[in-house]
């Protein structure tokens, strides 16, 4: 049975053949190939002259496997077993024809192999690409900051040109002249904060700022420019707005003028407004969302997409400037931040920006900030400070002549502070613990032992250049009834008077 | 005196080898890329001063390493040419370790090096790569053109007899 399934299906797909150690077919069954006998084999093909060069092996067997053979136009990718032959038996050949699962496997390997071919064509062609990219953005960089001089320059010429004495006409083309060279350092700036961004040299700085001081100082930047072109301009923010945040300061100014510049450059007529709202809170972080809307021309819907991207001139009009390099930087700064940016527009209508950006709450700088509450003392009071450094004597009389509640007198060491609560009436002194002398641990004890009681109980604060804390009990053994560490802030030293003068606000 | 030589071509896949093989066999060349499984096994005499010479070229399928290479393919080796496509680095990010491999492995045998494709790139920008890795590579050669591929089977049969 098994012959004949055999016979069948395996009977023309294998051959042996015979040789001798000259390798001259002495046999074969001729089923695959058909080979003459008395041949040499290599005669046939030259992958014999392999088979050849290992007769002198002893009944070694050798596998070949996957050779196309071509004899006499008989095209077959076989395996092949090669016997070496011995003494007592000769070298033979055995030729499996595999063919068809070579054929299968060909198609295989060719797709596979195309296609990492192509991936690593691509992965080229990238390559190229980002050094070109990058090529572009280092020249255009160089090629901006050394334009920044010579701009630089001539601007300075045109504003000292502008207060010389002039003549109304001259004095126009100096405008023309001033504003031409504004806007050509503009784009300088944008170019080159764009390939400084695209290569990656733009970092962003995370300091504690004031938020919404920074959303003042805007305002007054936009304000002016949106008056000038008669439009209104709102700024709401929400009372929920942290005040002291983690951030760019300059790289989040530099979105939100960017936004509102342009916002003001395509509104002819109505209204730009900046809407700043909180988000969401997780844990410290508030989630700033931004509303940036203007009345004006809007942006066309098929080039909605390039918006962002680079070197992209919007909005057709040849009376507005623009390099169209200011969106993409806002875009590209806020990705930096972690921030996101989106749009709507409609044309003639208006165009509303809408941008979210996380930032981390300052909860240090928030609380304190919130605690500390100003008390504003209507009758001034008399007080003394006993210093003998001058630059500690005017750095303290600055901050009380800043609060504007207090009458100041000056002491330069002990025996001088001594005679002048004698001959004065003081509601508070300032005692420097570190004096020559007499220093002024010394000096308080004095007169807290002085006989006359509106002496002995004014009110002392102590202050200490050494920079180590001391608990209350310990400095009110020592007669003082507060203690200020140098340097302190104004805000420290305002409550610690409110504390030691048992101040409260109405 | 034996005058037939058995030579194989080894490298990546893609680089070329068949295609040297063709122009040096045949002088043909297509741009179309036909994968190589297993051997492709031709012959062509050389003649080296008065001396006749038959290379046996195994045309083996591309192996990024060539200690996967089937090792019946590479018994009896006399010459090996060492083929890189210059258009793509990972065809020879690797190419000192596979010439000390053949140079450990098959000591008798001669070996060259060949960067085919090199009608593709900026030549002199290649070598100065090629030079920074420490990569020294005998021909520069273009199966396409037909440049220099009759130089590498002549040099390398010489130093074979």
């Amino acid at each position: 049975m098994f012959e004949n399934i055999r016979n069948k299906y395996l009977y023309n797909k294998t051959q042996i053949v015979k040789l001798d150690k000259q390798g001259v077919v002495k046999a074969t069954d001729n089923l695959i190939y058909f080979l003459k006998l008395e041949t040499s084999i290599t005669q046939f093909h030259p992958f014999f002259e392999t088979v050849i060069s290992l007769m002198d092996r002893n009944n070694e067997d050798f596998t070949f496997s996957c050779i196309h053979l071509n004899i006499d136009s008989n095209t077959k990718t076989v395996d092949v077993i090669f016997n070496s032959g011995s003494n007592e038996i000769n070298p033979f050949i055995i030729l499996f024809d595999f063919t068809e699962h070579y054929n299968n496997f060909q198609n295989i390997a060719q797709e596979k192999n195309e296609s990492i071919l192509s991936f690593h064509l691509a992965e080229i062609k990238n390559q190229q690409l980002e050094s070109e990219k990058n090529f572009k953005n280092k020249f255009l960089a160089n090629v901006s900051h050394d334009l920044r001089t010579p701009i630089s320059a001539s601007l300075w010429f045109v504003n000292m040109l502008e207060k010389s004495e002039i003549n109304p006409a001259q004095k126009e083309i100096i405008a023309i002249l001033k504003e031409t060279a504004n806007h050509i350092k503009e784009l300088v700036d944008d170019i080159l904060d764009l390939s400084k961004i695209e290569m990656g040299e733009i970092k962003i700085h995370s300091n504690s700022f004031d938020f919404l001081e920074m959303i003042h100082h805007i305002e007054k930047i936009i304000a002016p420019k949106a008056k000038a072109k008669q439009l209104n301009f709102k700024v709401v923010i929400d009372q929920n707005l942290p005040k002291f945040v983690f951030g760019d300061k300059t790289r989040i100014t530099q979105v939100i003028i960017n936004l509102l510049d342009n916002a003001v450059k395509f509104t002819k007529k109505g209204t730009v407004s900046l809407s700043i709202s909180v988000k969401e809170l997780i844990d410290d972080v508030a989630k700033i969302h931004l509303k940036i809307a203007d009345t004006g021309t809007g942006i066309k819907v098929n080039e909605k997409e390039e918006v962002f991207q680079s070197f992209k001139k919007l909005h057709d009009s040849n009376k507005i400037d623009g390099s169209g390099l200011g969106l993409s930087i806002v875009h590209n700064l806020l990705e930096l931040m972690n921030g996101t940016i989106d749009y709507e527009t409609e044309l003639n209508v208006g165009t509303t920006f809408e941008i979210e950006l996380p930032l981390l709450i300052n909860k240090l700088l928030f609380n304190e900030k919130q605690l500390f509450q100003y008390i504003e003392i209507s009758d001034k009071l008399n007080v003394l400070i006993v210093e003998d450094d001058e630059i500690n004597q005017l750095l303290l009389m600055k901050v009380l002549l800043n609060h504007g509640g207090f009458n100041i007198n000056l002491a330069n060491n002990g025996f001088q502070a001594l005679e002048m609560v004698e001959k004065n009436s003081y509601d508070l002194i300032f005692m420097d613990k570190e004096m020559p002398q007499m220093d002024g641990i010394k000096v308080t004890s004095t007169i807290r032992s002085n006989p006359n009681n509106d002496i002995n109980s004014i009110p002392i604060i102590g202050v200490s250049g050494h920079n180590k804390k001391i608990e209350k009990g310990i400095y009110n053994a020592l007669g003082f009834n507060g203690y200020i560490l140098k340097p302190f802030k104004k805000e420290e030293l305002y409550k610690e008077i409110y504390t030691v003068l048992k101040l409260k606000k109405s | 005196m034996n005058n037939s030589k058995k030579v194989v071509l080894v490298g990546h896949f893609g680089v070329g080898k068949s295609s040297l093989v063709r122009r040096f066999v045949q002088n043909t060349f297509s741009d179309s890329y036909l994968v190589t499984i297993g051997v492709h096994i031709l012959k062509k005499e050389i003649k080296i001063d008065d001396l006749n010479l038959t290379l046996i070229i195994w045309d083996i399928e591309g192996k990024d390493d060539i200690q996967k290479v089937r090792s019946s393919y590479l018994l009896g080796t006399s010459g090996f040419i060492y083929v890189i496509d210059p258009t793509r680095p990972q065809t020879f990010e690797r190419f000192n370790e596979e010439m000390d491999f053949i140079k450990i492995n098959f000591p008798t045998s001669k070996l060259v090096s060949v960067a085919n494709k090199s009608d593709l790139i900026d030549l002199q920008e290649f070598k100065n790569s090629l030079a920074e890795k420490n990569i020294q590579v005998d021909y520069f050669a273009s199966a396409k053109m037909g440049t220099e591929v009759e130089t590498i089977f002549q040099n390398l049969g010489m130093k074979m007899i």
